[in-house]
């Protein structure tokens, strides 16, 4: 018995630390946004840097969402974590592609499932100005109505309504239709 | 050239004086505190020779009550002269005894006796001349109280036999006498009020203290480490304390103590899980403050064994569960640290045990500085170069603090917080939960002497819990410990 558990010891700690992360050595994303471009898709990461808190946007671009995530993580360092992303927002060419675009999010760059899906008309426009995910969270979080977009109550819905971020001249609002 | 005493125990002594002394002398031969007196009982030809070890017996007595009394002795009959004769009419001493087996002999010379062997004939006198210096009884410096008697066990075992007698002035108290270890020699007490301990327990705790084979026992946790159901256990399963009033508490409960000689810490058996967040004071103060203390106690188990493992987990598995600005933060005061999280937190943990460590074993005075220069200097300075990060010092040092709380859990607390980051960092939250799971198994998979570990939580009765998560009014606490079979439960009952 006692070889049995020694066995399992040496085994759990020769299998590595799974899910092990260290905070201070990636980025702490917390909104993404996602555009379709020609034939291209872009993707923008909001992150908030560890050293002196402030916003920090990398972007790259990709034929599909897949190799513009690869691209991205290919330019860096250090890793990026989604645990913390409030926000993905979506430009509005992408009302047709918004399923595999969430499957994408939920599977493969494991966003929380409680996060906020938005479309907005211009994604380089929502990260400009020094803005921060969290001043989009806290848009949608001051706006009435607009709770039913959580990525858990929509993933298994066929119909949805989401809502739309216009930026104009530095300055967020939602757009009554979606 | 023999081991022990016990070597001798098939040899006894003969007719001849010459022989028998020669004997003795040859068997402590090479022992340079050894003095061989020969006097004469009275104005007689009867030849008296006395053996006993220099320091170890009060010369004063033997002056008095053995040398003078026996060479001042008024003998009318030269004929009627033996041990018995001289016990009864030449003797002033208070102790004597008769014996004629040498390792008996032998084992009250090395005690501080002294032995009076006579001319023509077999049984040797046994006078108790024990006169060496001990400690006086002072307050036990690990078990101080703000309230409540401030005695402690002193090294002598005859002592603290005394001082327990005198806490239970009743005839019901049984001493039993052991010697174990083949060189030592060491004599142990098994103490107990006979009506209230099962005799099963007692019989079984005998048992087992015949059997050790050592050959030395200079202190009880040698008998500890060799009794008891879960010796390798970092949890104790034999109660140990200084105090005469606590081990007389324990009797009172039907419990067994063990009195070593040589030391003061005297053994209590069976000892119970929830012993371990009692304080010796609980009993002497407020019932209020009493139970505030150990609920502190229990909280404080858990804060120390858990909030590194858990903080491990949250920082590195978890940080979702965490707020975005928190976890900023942390990471923020983080960088720079030039080893991982989890690394971090093993080497705080063992640079505290350290401090504490060296804390102890210092003088008093030296200790003080050593915390300023360990807690003050070296934390604040080591966070300051970046070499550990603030959150994680406050962190494993919270959770040192709540440890001290809890000091009869010293080991386990130590390991199972050590484990517990070790699973953290491995399986993040479930390895906490894991390990948690496995000790509260094992916690309650323990018996100590046939009783359950944990009788006082497994049996959730109002009685028990008067005396565990709590202390309740002395009015209230009416009944036993309820471990013994044949206890009279009630306090209040003959």
């Amino acid at each position: 018995m006692k070889k049995i558990i020694l066995s399992l010891f040496f085994a759990i700690l020769l299998c590595g630390c799974t899910g092990y992360k260290e905070t201070n050595n990636g980025y702490l994303v917390t909104s993404v946004a996602i555009s379709k471009s020609g034939d291209g898709v872009t993707i923008l990461l909001n992150t908030l840097s560890s050293k002196d808190q402030e916003s920090i946007i990398l972007s790259s671009e990709g034929y599909d969402l897949k190799s513009a995530f690869k691209n991205l993580k290919k330019q860096q360092t250090k890793s990026l974590y989604f645990e913390h992303c409030g926000v993905v927002a979506l430009t509005t060419n992408l009302k047709n592609d918004v399923k595999p675009i969430l499957n994408f999010c939920k599977n493969t760059i494991k966003v929380p499932i409680a996060v906020q899906i938005v479309y907005c008309d211009d994604a380089n426009a929502l990260f400009a100005a020094d803005r921060t995910g969290y001043d989009v969270i806290s848009l949608i979080k001051n706006a009435d109505n607009k709770t039913d977009n959580l990525l858990y109550k929509i993933e298994q819905k066929t119909k949805f309504k989401l809502p739309i971020i216009i930026v104009r001249d530095d300055v967020m609002f939602f757009e009554d239709e979606g | 050239m023999s081991s022990g005493v016990s070597d001798y125990n098939n040899l006894f002594l003969s007719n001849d004086l010459d022989k028998n002394v020669s004997l003795l002398k040859g068997i402590l031969s090479r022992d340079a505190i050894l003095r061989v007196r020969e006097v004469y009982v009275g104005n007689s030809s009867v030849r008296c020779v006395l053996f006993y070890m220099d320091g170890m017996v009060n010369s004063h007595q033997i002056g008095e009550t053995v040398v003078q009394s026996i060479v001042k002795g008024n003998v009318a009959n030269v004929a009627e002269i033996n041990p018995s004769y001289i016990e009864k009419n030449i003797l002033f001493a208070d102790d004597v005894t008769q014996k004629e087996r040498v390792s008996d002999i032998l084992r009250a010379i090395l005690y501080g006796d002294t032995v009076i062997l006579t001319q023509s004939s077999k049984t040797a006198l046994i006078v108790n001349t024990k006169g060496w210096k001990t400690r006086g009884i002072s307050e036990p410096d690990g078990e101080r109280v703000l309230q409540g008697p401030r005695e402690g066990f002193a090294e002598s075992a005859m002592t603290n036999v005394s001082l327990l007698r005198r806490k239970l002035v009743t005839p019901d108290l049984c001493v039993e006498m052991l010697n174990i270890g083949r060189r030592t020699d060491t004599k142990i007490f098994v103490c107990y009020l006979g009506t209230l301990a099962d005799s099963k327990m007692v019989n079984s705790l005998k048992k087992q203290l015949k059997k050790i084979n050592i050959d030395g026992i200079l202190d009880s946790n040698y008998i500890a480490e060799s009794i008891g159901d879960s010796r390798l256990g970092v949890l104790k399963t034999i109660g140990s304390t200084e105090r005469p009033d606590v081990v007389a508490a324990r009797l009172l409960e039907g419990r067994i103590a063990v009195i070593v000689d040589g030391t003061p810490v005297v053994l209590t058996v069976p000892y119970l899980f929830s012993e371990n967040f009692q304080s010796d004071e609980d009993y002497y103060i407020n019932f209020w403050m009493a139970s505030l203390g150990r609920i502190l106690r229990w909280f404080s188990f858990f804060i120390a064994v858990s909030v590194p493992g858990v903080f491990v987990a949250l920082a590195t598995h978890h940080f979702e569960l965490l707020p975005t600005y928190f976890v900023i933060s942390v990471s923020r005061l983080r960088e720079g640290v030039p080893i991982a999280t989890a690394a971090e937190c093993i080497a705080l943990i063992f640079a505290f045990e350290i401090l504490k460590e060296a804390g102890l074993r210092s003088p008093e005075n030296l200790g003080h500085a050593l915390n300023i220069v360990g807690a003050l200097v070296v934390g604040q300075a080591a966070v300051e170069a970046g070499i550990i990060s603030a959150p994680m010092l406050i962190a494993v040092s919270f959770s040192a603090i709540a440890g001290l709380m809890v000091p009869r859990m010293a080991a386990a607390v130590f390991y199972l917080r050590l484990i517990n980051v070790v699973a953290c960092t491995v399986l993040g939250i479930y390895g906490f939960m894991a390990v948690s799971t496995l000790f509260v198994l094992r916690v309650f998979s323990i018996e100590t002497f046939g009783v359950d570990y944990t009788i006082s939580l497994t049996k959730p009765n109002m009685q028990s819990l008067k005396d565990s998560f709590i202390r309740a009014d002395w009015n209230f606490m009416k009944t036993r410990p309820d471990f013994n079979h044949n206890l009279i439960r009630r306090r209040d009952k003959k």
